[in-house]
């Protein structure tokens, strides 16, 4: 089903989110250095758990 | 719903994945995958029709500004999803295999049957279009609302760890100006937020200023922000023109009473107190324009170090009949209780002093007090955004702290708590710090005090937003209440980390409150709806809103606001 110019436009795609994503990022970047928490946490963990698992969002049950 | 949703797009995207792999899987566990699509992508479906309907038919409070284009990820994942099942039926139409393993495809296949030969073409057509729509959004996501599939889960990651309501510190050696006055002033986290918030609406329809009506909604406070980070980058924001002012307006800034309802319902870790002390930072220390009535708190800290300016040499007075000796009198002391403000100088709250020295005494604890060497904690010079003050107390109550080698302190007060346990390890002020219901409960486990007489009362207990979010003491006050014979307690309907603030909090204890309802009358009737005889709490803030509150509800004849130390001391005589 897919013909030889479907690659070149998933590309094509990919390029224009990536190009959105990274001027998108320009943004955030032209803050200022924040300073360090005063603990560290288990970011990979809990990214799991709020966003995979949804424990912040199921906090209401009917999300916005 | 937003699961869902989120299972829809995830799960077809792990099982094509996996599908690549399809030669190395027994063929039971693809049949597997195929239904469990099937089901998945149906109750998608169903999400995406309920959020359609929450957002354009019940339009509930929270989903104000639902703009037009937010429609669009609705009918682009709907399309996305729904032609996958016509493709789906299509396929099973034409070649009469699989249909034990699609359901929802087996459905839809009824449907195309009676077209016939018409099927090859259709299924090469919605193919393309399937095809099409699925790049259409990858290559879509920066520019529409799809962006939160990529910044919530870093706006997650980058979360800030460490006490929930602690801000950045200032360096006053360093620092040219203070605050926050330039979008671009924030920090790269903050900025990140602004971009993370998805206009959901659960810091709003928990906010205590918003509910009472006033001008600061935590969602649009983050979405102006965002509004002018976007124009300060394209280049579209004059000029000389501030935050302050012209994006965000000092009613707004002046409104929060940083009880932290927002952070904590924020599904994507978004915080809002914090950009809100930046504003007020700059408007008290950079810029002065700030209300008249801070300036008189600010002044009354610096001269007598409480906010009400009664002379800091009578702060011990109310202990003297009690016998309780000073760090200076005690030849030692195991802890050290420090009484806050309120506590020394509020006739109402000097009364939970008494109460909590009274019950240490019973229980023969060895304590002491800084009498008039204690000084005020700076918390409401903090949130009012007068860091300079704050650094200046901190530092003095840490030399003193230091001085008389405390290494536990006890406060009656949840705001001193919040700063000596959070905020004053800046200044290498690392202490135990202990509430006083924290440490009555372990008096009462360990059998220290004995709660002997029988009080019938139906208390309803407010969480302090100090003691329970900033802090997370829910449980503990609960716990010593329901240790008193005969009280029963209720619950109001925002309790625990739900609890609705009192107004006082974010130095808004000395700001009057002009716009909207007050939102002290508003907690008290929170609680008055369950016919309480007492309302009790752990903070003096609270008590002094909760009182005021009753009064303007003239139930002061049959209701009570008591804190939970003076219950439980008369519990014990």
């Amino acid at each position: 089903m897919l013909t030889i110019i479907d690659p070149l436009l998933v590309l094509i795609a990919v390029a224009v989110c990536v190009f959105g994503l990274v001027k998108r990022s320009k943004l955030w970047l032209m803050g200022q250095d924040g300073e360090a928490d005063k603990t560290e946490g288990n970011r990979l963990i809990d990214l799991i758990v709020d966003t995979v698992i949804h424990k912040r969002i199921l906090k209401d049950p009917v999300p916005g | 719903m937003h699961l869902a949703m989120f299972a829809a797009c995830l799960v077809p995207l792990l099982v094509i994945i996996v599908m690549q792999i399809n030669f190395l899987l027994p063929d039971a566990i693809g049949a597997g995958f195929s239904v469990i699509l099937d089901i998945i992508g149906l109750i998608g479906l169903v999400g995406i029709i309920y959020a359609a309907f929450r957002r354009y038919i019940l339009r509930p409070d929270r989903l104000d500004d639902t703009k037009a284009e937010d429609a669009l990820p609705l009918i682009w994942l709907f399309a996305i999803i729904f032609i996958g099942f016509c493709i789906e039926g299509l396929r099973i139409a034409i070649t009469g295999e699989g249909a034990s393993t699609a359901p929802v495809g087996t459905v839809f296949s009824l449907i195309f049957a009676p077209l016939g030969d018409f099927n090859g073409t259709l299924h090469s057509l919605l193919w393309r279009v399937h095809f099409f729509l699925v790049l259409g959004l990858i290559a879509a996501i920066p520019y529409t609302k799809f962006i939160h599939m990529i910044i919530s889960p870093i706006n997650v990651y980058l979360r800030k760890y460490g006490p929930i309501g602690d801000f950045s510190g200032i360096d006053f050696e360093t620092a040219e100006t203070y605050g926050v006055a330039n979008i671009e002033e924030f920090t790269k986290r903050q900025l990140l937020h602004l971009d993370a918030c998805i206009r959901c609406g659960r810091c709003q329809d928990n906010c205590p200023t918003h509910l009472s009506e006033k001008p600061l909604s935590p969602k649009k406070l983050l979405q102006d922000l965002k509004k002018n980070m976007e124009d300060k980058a394209a280049g579209n924001f004059e000029e000389g023109k501030l935050v302050i002012g012209d994006v965000i307006d000092h009613e707004t800034i002046w409104a929060c009473t940083m009880c932290l309802n927002c952070t904590e319902h924020c599904p994507v870790c978004n915080t809002t107190a914090d950009k809100t002390v930046e504003l007020r930072r700059y408007l008290v220390m950079t810029d002065p324009n700030f209300p008249a009535e801070a300036q008189t708190v600010f002044k009354n800290m610096e001269n007598n170090s409480n906010p009400w300016g009664i002379g800091s040499a009578t702060r011990g007075d109310w202990a003297k009949e009690l016998g309780v000796p000073t760090a200076a009198e005690a030849e030692s002391f195991d802890i050290l209780l420090y009484t806050g403000c309120a506590g020394a100088f509020d006739d109402r709250y000097k009364k939970v002093t008494i109460a909590v020295s009274k019950i240490l005494q019973k229980a023969g604890i060895n304590f002491a007090i800084l009498g008039a060497e204690e000084i005020c904690c700076g918390d409401s010079a903090r949130r009012l955004g007068n860091e300079y003050l704050f650094d200046t107390l901190a530092q003095a109550n840490v030399a003193a702290f230091d001085g008389y080698k405390v290494k536990k302190i006890l406060t009656v007060c949840p705001h001193c708590l919040n700063s000596f346990k959070n905020e004053y390890y800046r200044y290498n002020g690392n202490y135990e710090v202990v509430h006083h219901t924290e440490f009555i409960l372990d008096l009462v486990k360990s059998g220290k005090i004995k709660l002997n007489k029988s009080e019938n009362m139906k208390v309803c207990y407010h969480d302090s937003c100090f003691l329970g979010r900033y802090n997370n003491i829910y449980e503990q006050p609960r716990e010593l209440l329901k240790s008193v014979s005969g009280v029963s307690l209720v619950e109001m309907d925002r309790n625990m980390n739900k609890s609705f603030c009192c107004g006082a909090g974010g130095g808004r204890m000395w700001l009057e409150e002009d716009i909207g309802q007050r939102i002290n009358e508003m907690r008290t009737d929170q609680a008055l709806e369950k016919n309480p005889d007492t309302i009790a709490t752990g903070c003096p803030y609270c008590l002094t809103m909760l009182d005021d509150g009753i009064k303007a509800r003239e139930k002061q004849e049959s209701v009570k606001s008591l804190d939970v130390a003076e219950i439980i001391l008369n519990a014990m005589e």
